[in-house]
């Protein structure tokens, strides 16, 4: 299971999101793919369904997706962004 | 003393500067300064407690935050706003967006005056993130405006 934590706030600058964090004092900008993420997980989601999503909306294959979001919600993770339960 | 005589020579080569104005200059550099410090001395996390709320722009505080604000009020807002830009080149410390609007937004809540400090981030020419802090009072536009096109708002203080 996947969960945003925290006080980041986001805006949408083109494809990509800008993200703020006051209890951090830090700034983050995140790609197209990792806005897309970061929107699919806005309620709690588990990675299985966010690589479904992605899989529809963009040519990726299935191990590729999976790592690259696993590499993006660990980023996200050291963040304070996300808390990521793995089973 | 030495140092508060040599600004008060530097704020009179403001041409043209009234005693009120004068005044505000003075005090927005005493402002700027402890803003600075407060700066260098705490993480932004503590200082942003002691800001406001954080929120998205979209709360309706933001929008809000004008309401009832009288003339006078209004003035004073923009005139503190010149103070804080006025004082910003004789700072010993490059006087970046972030310490004046922490700088305006403590003399204005001296006299009462709510505000909203905006964030707002894009990407930058020469640093991945360009961030920027803006302050608004009274309806007015206070400090850090024009805010750059390439920024987009992320969350603010009320």
């Amino acid at each position: 299971m996947i969960e945003r934590r925290g006080d980041w706030l986001s805006a949408r600058v083109g494809d990509e999101i800008m993200m703020m964090s006051a209890e951090k004092g830090n700034y983050l900008g995140v790609n197209e793919v990792g806005a897309r993420i970061w929107e699919l997980i806005e309620t709690p989601n588990d990675i299985d369904a966010v690589c479904a999503a992605l899989q529809r909306e963009f040519v990726i294959e299935p191990d590729t997706c999976r790592t690259e979001v696993e590499a993006f919600l660990e980023q996200m993770e050291k963040h304070g962004a996300v808390a990521v339960t793995r089973p | 003393m030495a140092r508060l005589r040599s600004l008060a020579r530097k704020v009179r080569t403001l041409g043209g500067v009234g005693h009120h104005r004068r005044a505000l200059v003075i005090e927005a550099s005493a402002s700027m300064l402890s803003a600075r410090v407060r700066l260098l001395l705490f993480p932004f996390s503590k200082i942003a407690k002691t800001l406001g709320a954080f929120v998205p722009p979209t709360d309706p505080r933001v929008a809000a935050h004008g309401e009832g604000a009288t003339p006078g009020q209004m003035k004073l807002a923009r005139d503190i706003g010149w103070a804080v830009r006025a004082s910003a080149p004789f700072m010993p410390f490059r006087s970046v967006c972030l310490q004046q609007a922490m700088a305006a937004q403590t003399m204005l809540r001296r006299r009462g005056i709510p505000t909203v400090m905006h964030f707002g981030a894009g990407r930058g020419d020469e640093k991945p993130i360009d961030a920027h802090a803006w302050l608004d009072a009274a309806g007015v536009k206070v400090t850090g405006y024009p805010v750059a096109s390439n920024l987009a708002e992320i969350g603010c203080f009320v």
